[in-house]
């Protein structure tokens, strides 16, 4: 709930969205639940695992072995800068008690590579060296310092930042920061804006120098004034100091959006600041765009001002099971365990966990045989909230025995849709797998937001098709990558094989041939004295030819 | 894969849906049964009857759970909107044909709800009216009309056996005080245009006007519902909007052309099934077009078959034909009026 | 004399027709390829002989002659899908005889017990083993199709065909329509 005086102060480089998004939806927000206490900090757990990659794709090279002892930012996997990869660094000091798999949520439920740590001590020192006056560096000093400091982006999606700053399509003249959270339940970047707002300007600033942007937007809700008002406030004095030491600076505009779920995608962002879409297959560079997170942006600034690598994060603890729900800065790692325990929250009564928001998440459910209070998954970059329901709350708790009804061809689906999509028509083809329809029908377009699923008055669990086809489209096209390669390969050795037996019946029928001929000049000359004497004559005559 | 987000649901359910479309009928139905006597709640009683238990038989025989099928009040739907449709003394076992019909094989023989391509009602309202034109097309006069009004006894009567204990039929119901048989305003005008008459001496005849305002009483009873519903969000503006707008402006444009050979446009707009089925039976989900752009197309050409089959085709009413018609080139429809996909120029059906 | 005149204007009109339509399947000619080519490309190249031809390309032309079209267990059903759309025939499921359609494998030499003896590159239809006579042998895995059939030449059976491990990278989500997927939190060894 919104206090009577936390309205936004609307001062000339405020404004209100001069466009929208198509569809969207408006779910009950939850927010109030965890926006109302500052960031508080989590006692360190005993014990991390940190992956070896975080995402499908990501891999990093493993840089300890065990019984290492590591110190508090150290890295321990490493990438390459040219790489769609990042670094990985230890939260704490301790010592490497493992390499093993485990699992990391991921909607597969497979486990994954990785290595425990187990801590000796708090000391969470910087690694690296503060960059001393950022504003005189050279961008490309910049992007090595945030791959180095293992910075990815922590809206969601975890992409490697130093990839994403590095884009060369075009010129990157617009800085969009996305301080939307337009998401059920989560708060920490609201609340992260509250309380540092002035080192998000700070990190702002030093990325749009980075890319040479020429103007910054800074997206957010309607939702948070109180975030708002802080961002306003730092941006008046950064406008102050500028005027009155006369440097150059990127405009920048805050632009308030009416609070609508995705409105914080993205793509539909992007359409909702500049009224401009992305076309397909491209990426916002082409626009000449840069999406960044707040975030983000925080880690951007530590990294470069404070020589901070990337092991913490502010994440939201919330759910109608805890008792306190806020936001923590937590270490990459923590087992959910700990949190579990360190929360005070009874595993008897958790009936599902959500890894994310409740839109867009994966979800941890309770099986007859399993205890929470030995879960092991540990929280990652990725991370950005955490839901711990019970049976009693709001939030829908599916059974495997569930039927959902037929679908109705209500078209709510299509309403709602901020791709403009038909999903109605996507269901119909990825239930009946007919693959090429859905591409023609622009499958790849689904940011899988949800929203269609969420208004769906059969309850059919649409996203789940479209997951379902997209990975069986993406299965056969490597099936007929692989079956093309290998009939490559057949039909050079088939080639091969048959170039050898030519040459080798070649060379028979060649000794063959001469056998045959000594055979012949056998029977005309049995002594072989007539032909070696003609030999020589003929010698003879092509020595002299020769020499001629 | 049930576990797969998003893990939170808008409230209305499919059943939930269906069962404010029957609520919304409530004005409409109490309207009929006032302007049309006790037939019209015998039919709701033994269509409801009629479908639920059509459903249920071959659920049985596809060996699919029957009590969450039944609940999700779709068959309940059918069978009211028939119900309201057919005349109020027509027997009871042709209502059972026609339900029985457009339950088994217009809905559950293509795979059950979500999967039939034509509207189930009418269809089972089309062939009741094609195999038995006759007694179809035999309503009662209103009220005030007519020579005597059958009680709730005798309506079971003629419903069941044919005629009352006292040996009166259907046919002596249906006489006006000086023993003219009456039909709807639109039978009736159809049949004075066919005879020369002008529209003038149509609507100047003493017995039209009061035939006419209990139809229209019965189409503002229909349009309230439908406003629920609209106000509800339970249906989109598009059809019902599309519908009646052409249909009045298709009739208009006639009227206007020849002011005494055609019925005035707000007369096409509040006589018939056409309140109904803008609200209730175009707006079926199933069988009606998905896109906005497509819902526009679908309503506007429904409301223009309207129009042309009341004034130039054989039968009096043409709600149902037109729905049917239209049902046909859905797909098509669905298919040319896809939104233009964000990041697209077109409909990006290029890219493959 | 109306009969001859009838019968004339038909004449005409179907020759008109006829002269248009040839006209047209000449002008309006496109290239396809054989019908041998596209049922090969629908094929999935193991090469294993499973269906009781030496490859792939010969089974096409087999198909292509008539036979049936459920006898590849690496196509598995998809591929008779494919190749009962382009044909136009029934989808029918596939031939037990033939084999049975199970994951993707992938050969591994134990290279402990390898002996160098070259039969099993010889066997390799795609070239995926690497190595030379009396020199170790190895598998390049990406390569290797499953199709089993450098197993049997082995003298000393030193050849396993584990499963392809599943990993996020080819983990597919199942079709909701048959399954139902829980993150169990028990670790798995």
């Amino acid at each position: 709930m919104l206090k009577k005086n936390d309205t936004i102060n609307f001062v000339d480089f405020i404004s209100h969205a001069k466009f929208d998004i198509p569809g969207g939806i408006h779910p009950r927000q939850y927010k109030s639940m965890s926006n109302q206490r500052a960031i508080t900090s989590l006692a360190p757990a005993k014990e991390f695992f940190l992956a070896e990659n975080a995402k499908p794709g990501n891999h990093g090279k493993r840089l300890v072995e065990i019984g290492d002892r590591v110190l508090a930012g150290q890295k321990i996997f490493e990438s390459f800068i040219d790489q769609i990869e990042n670094n990985t660094h230890s939260p704490y000091d301790g010592e490497v008690t493992e390499i093993t798999h485990r699992k990391l949520g991921h909607a597969s439920g497979l486990s994954m590579p990785g290595i425990c740590i187990s801590r000796i001590s708090q000391n969470h020192t910087a690694s690296l060296p503060p960059v001393k006056n950022w504003q005189q560096a050279d961008p490309t000093d910049l992007i090595k310092r945030i791959h180095e400091a293992g910075i990815v982006g922590l809206g969601g999606a975890a992409f490697p930042t130093h990839v994403k700053l590095n884009s060369s399509e075009k010129k990157i003249e617009t800085l969009i920061i996305n301080a939307m959270e337009c998401e059920p339940f989560i708060t920490c970047d609201d609340v992260l804006i509250r309380e540092r707002a002035s080192e998000i300007l700070q990190g702002s600033l030093i990325t749009a120098q980075i890319v040479g942007a020429s103007q910054i937007m800074i997206g957010i809700e309607d939702n948070k004034p109180e975030a708002t008002n802080a961002l306003a406030e730092q941006i008046s004095k950064h406008l102050q100091q500028t005027r009155e030491n006369n440097i150059s600076s990127p405009k920048i505009q805050i632009i308030v959006a009416e609070t609508k779920y995705p409105s914080g995608g993205e793509k539909q962002l992007i359409q909702l600041l500049t009224g401009q879409q992305v076309p397909q297959n491209k990426y916002p560079a082409a626009l000449g765009i840069l999406v960044q997170n707040i975030a983000t942006l925080f880690a951007i600034y530590d990294a470069v001002c404070n020589g901070q690598t990337l092991t913490h994060r502010l994440v939201t603890l919330t759910g109608n099971l805890v008792e306190k729900p806020g936001n923590y800065w937590i270490a990459f790692g923590t087992p959910l365990s700990h949190i579990i325990s360190k929360l005070g929250i009874p595993t008897n009564k958790i009936s599902k966990i959500i890894l994310g928001g409740p839109l867009m998440g994966t979800a941890i459910d309770k099986t007859s045989k399993e205890c929470f209070s030995e879960l092991n998954i540990p929280t990652q970059k990725s991370t950005n909230c955490i839901i711990f329901n019970s049976d009693k709350s709001d939030i829908m708790v599916s059974s495997p025995n569930d039927v959902h009804d037929a679908c109705i061809r209500c078209g709510e689906c299509e309403v709602v849709c901020p791709a403009s999509l038909v999903p109605q028509q996507l269901y119909w083809f990825a239930k009946s797998e007919q693959w090429e329809k859905l591409e023609q029908n622009n499958l790849r377009d689904c940011i899988e937001c949800g929203a269609c699923s969420y208004v769906c008055p059969s309850q059919i669990p649409l996203v789940s098709y479209y997951r379902f086809a997209k990975s069986e489209i993406k299965h056969l096209k490597t099936r007929k990558k692989k079956s093309e390669l290998a009939k490559q390969r057949f039909d050079n050795r088939e080639s091969r094989l048959a170039r050898i037996k030519t040459e080798r019946e070649k060379k028979r029928k060649k000794t063959a041939e001469a056998r045959m001929l000594t055979a012949a000049n056998k029977n005309k000359d049995p002594d072989g004295k007539k032909s070696a004497i003609q030999a020589a004559l003929q010698r003879v005559k092509d020595k002299k030819e020769e020499q001629s | 894969m049930k576990n797969s987000s998003p893990f939170i649901h808008d409230a209305r359910s499919t059943s939930h849906i269906m069962r404010l479309v029957i609520f919304a009928l409530l004005p409409g139905a109490l309207a009929e049964i006032y302007f049309l006597g006790w037939g019209v709640l015998i039919n709701i009683v033994l269509c409801s009857v009629y479908a639920l238990s059509a459903e249920a038989f071959v659920l049985k025989l596809r060996d699919r759970p029957v009590k969450p099928t039944l609940s999700d009040n779709s068959a309940l739907l059918t069978g009211i909107l028939i119900a309201l449709a057919i005349p109020p003394l027509l027997p009871w076992w042709m209502s059972l044909v026609g339900v029985w019909f457009a339950i088994i094989f217009a809905k559950q023989l293509y795979g059950g709800l979500g999967f039939n391509p034509f509207n189930p009602a009418m269809v089972g309202y089309v062939l009741l009216l094609i195999s038995f034109p006759i007694e179809m097309t035999a309503w009662l006069p209103a009220a005030e009309l007519a020579q005597q009004q059958p009680t709730l006894l005798q309506t079971i009567q003629l419903n069941f056996l044919g005629a009352t204990s006292n040996g009166l039929s259907l046919h002596d119901f249906r006489l006006l005080a000086d023993g003219y048989t009456m039909a709807t305003p639109l039978d009736e005008s159809k049949t004075a245009f066919s005879l020369g008459l002008m529209t003038t001496e149509i609507t100047q005849d003493p017995r039209f006007s009061p035939n006419l305002s209990s139809w229209l009483g019965l189409n503002i009873s229909f349009l309230i519902g439908g406003l629920y519903l609209l106000f509800n969000r339970i249906i989109h503006w598009q059809i019902p909007v599309s519908l009646l707008a052409s249909l009045f402006l298709c009739a208009s444009i006639f009227h206007t052309f020849d002011n005494e050979l055609f019925l005035p446009g707000w007369i096409h707009l509040f006589t018939g099934a056409t309140m109904v089925g803008a609200f209730f039976i175009a707006t079926d989900p199933v069988s009606a077009a998905t896109t906005p752009k497509g819902r526009l197309i679908y309503g506007a050409s429904i409301g223009f078959f309207i129009v042309i089959i009341r004034l130039f085709g054989g039968y009096p009413d043409a709600v149902a034909f037109s729905v049917l018609l239209l049902n046909i080139a859905t797909p098509t429809i669905d298919h040319y009026s896809k939104p233009k996909v964000y990041g697209t120029d077109d409909g990006g059906s290029k890219n493959a | 004399m109306e009969i001859i005149t009838a019968t004339l204007i038909i004449t005409l009109f179907a020759t008109v027709c006829g002269a248009l339509l040839g006209f047209a399947s000449i002008k309006f000619r496109t290239e396809v390829n054989p019908i041998v080519d596209q049922i090969n490309e629908l094929l999935p190249q193991t090469q294993c002989g499973q269906c009781g031809h030496p490859g792939c390309r010969p089974y096409a032309e087999a198909i292509a002659n008539g036979e049936a079209i459920n006898r590849c267990p690496p196509g598995g059903e998809a591929g008779i899908k494919a190749l009962a759309d382009l044909l136009e025939l029934d989808v029918i499921a596939l031939d037990e005889s033939c084999g049975e359609e199970i994951r993707e494998r992938v050969a591994v030499i134990r290279e402990d017990e390898c002996i160098g003896c070259t039969k099993c590159i010889q066997a390799c239809p795609v070239d995926a083993i690497v190595g030379a006579a009396k020199l170790m042998h190895t598998v390049i895995a990406s390569e290797c199709t499953g199709c089993d059939l450098c197993v049997p030449p082995c003298p000393v059976d030193c050849i396993d065909m584990p499963f392809v491990a599943i990993t996020t990278d080819n983990w597919r989500f199942s079709n909701p329509d048959h399954s139902v997927n829980f993150i169990s939190i028990k670790q798995v060894s």
